[in-house]
């Protein structure tokens, strides 16, 4: 079990995300990754990278670690017809794909862009 | 859902968004996965999946490489490989191709049309013609059709029901006409209800 815990979700670019992973029932030869991902979604191929990470090479079985990560200072988070691209900080189980994943907003204010005319902040939707 | 203005969803909460569409699993005209991996098995895992554009061949051909690894516990894996149209990448992604048979492993090439005729020959003759594959193509190949994809308005509602829960008349009479108008191209028609988001009237519910 992984489980990651943040003190807020809406960041300013350059503030510190903090937050805390709790994991237990791990495998001897398994560690974590801690990381800080940006994804797309919308009409056409997502599209994915790492922006960065931290790695837990010996988690043992079970265990809690407190991160800090600085919050880049873009790409925004934002959203529009088309696409939106969406901030994570993510837990990956290695070796595997296994992962905990948490949605979070980084852009001025804290506020999502919106690129529809005349609409403000989709966050929340 | 139904039309009301004045309410734009944003990209990630459109029901046709590609990562919602990309995870509705293939149907099977007959059988299940288990039947119709045993009947690829049985055909010495040379086989071709057959069907126009949109009809679900390229979802079936991803959803089978993680299925064959869960069918067979690990012990016969897959290389999945997507022939682009640009015939310059074709020597690399052959090369690869050629490794992962040598290791035993079934090849699952999609769009094998794109490969010029004398690549394509040497690929279906390859270790003798014993080679595992497994290949996307919108006519006859040389291979036997192990499953040949086909559309109709059953198939379009049962992957409309999976992406909106509830459809209300609008939506399902909108997908009929689309499903017409794109002569039952499935991925066509949920690209255009994509679209619909960016018409003056947008959805609600």
């Amino acid at each position: 079990m992984i489980a990651v815990e943040l003190d807020q979700k809406n960041f300013e670019p350059g503030s510190f995300i903090n937050g805390t992973v709790r994991w237990s029932h791990l495998r001897p030869a398994e560690s974590l990754d801690i990381r800080l991902i940006w994804y797309t979604s919308g009409k056409g191929d997502q599209d994915f990278g790492i922006h960065s990470r931290i790695a837990i090479g010996e988690p043992g079985e079970s265990g809690e670690r407190a991160f800090a990560i600085p919050a880049p200072a873009w790409p925004h988070s934002f959203s529009g017809i088309l696409i939106s691209l969406t901030w994570a900080v993510e837990v990956v189980r290695l070796p595997g794909l296994d992962a905990e994943r948490c949605d979070i907003v980084i852009a001025p204010g804290g506020r999502e862009l919106s690129l529809h005319s005349g609409q403000n902040d989709t966050s929340n939707s | 859902m139904s039309p009301v203005s004045g309410k734009y969803i944003a990209a990630r909460d459109n029901p046709f968004a590609s990562h919602r569409v990309e995870a509705v699993p293939f149907c099977f005209a007959e059988g299940d996965w288990t039947s119709n991996l045993s009947r690829l098995q049985a055909m010495n895992w040379r086989g071709a999946i057959v069907g126009n554009q949109g009809s679900g061949k390229t979802t079936l051909m991803l959803e089978m490489k993680a299925r064959l690894e869960q069918h067979f516990s690990g012990k016969l894996t897959a290389n999945y490989c997507f022939l682009s149209r640009d015939s310059r990448d074709h020597p690399k992604e052959i090369k690869r191709l050629g490794h992962a048979a040598s290791r035993g492993q079934i090849l699952l090439v999609d769009g094998i049309e794109r490969l010029g005729r004398l690549r394509r020959w040497r690929l279906l003759q390859g270790n003798s013609g014993q080679t595992r594959l497994v290949v996307t193509a919108h006519g006859p190949t040389r291979l036997p059709v192990w499953i040949h994809c086909q559309t109709n308005w059953s198939l379009m509602k049962t992957v409309l029901q999976s992406l909106v829960e509830s459809p209300d008349e609008w939506l399902v009479r909108e997908t009929s006409r689309l499903f017409e108008m794109h002569r039952g191209n499935i991925r066509e028609v949920l690209r255009s209800l994509y679209d619909l988001q960016n018409q003056p009237v947008f959805w609600s519910g």
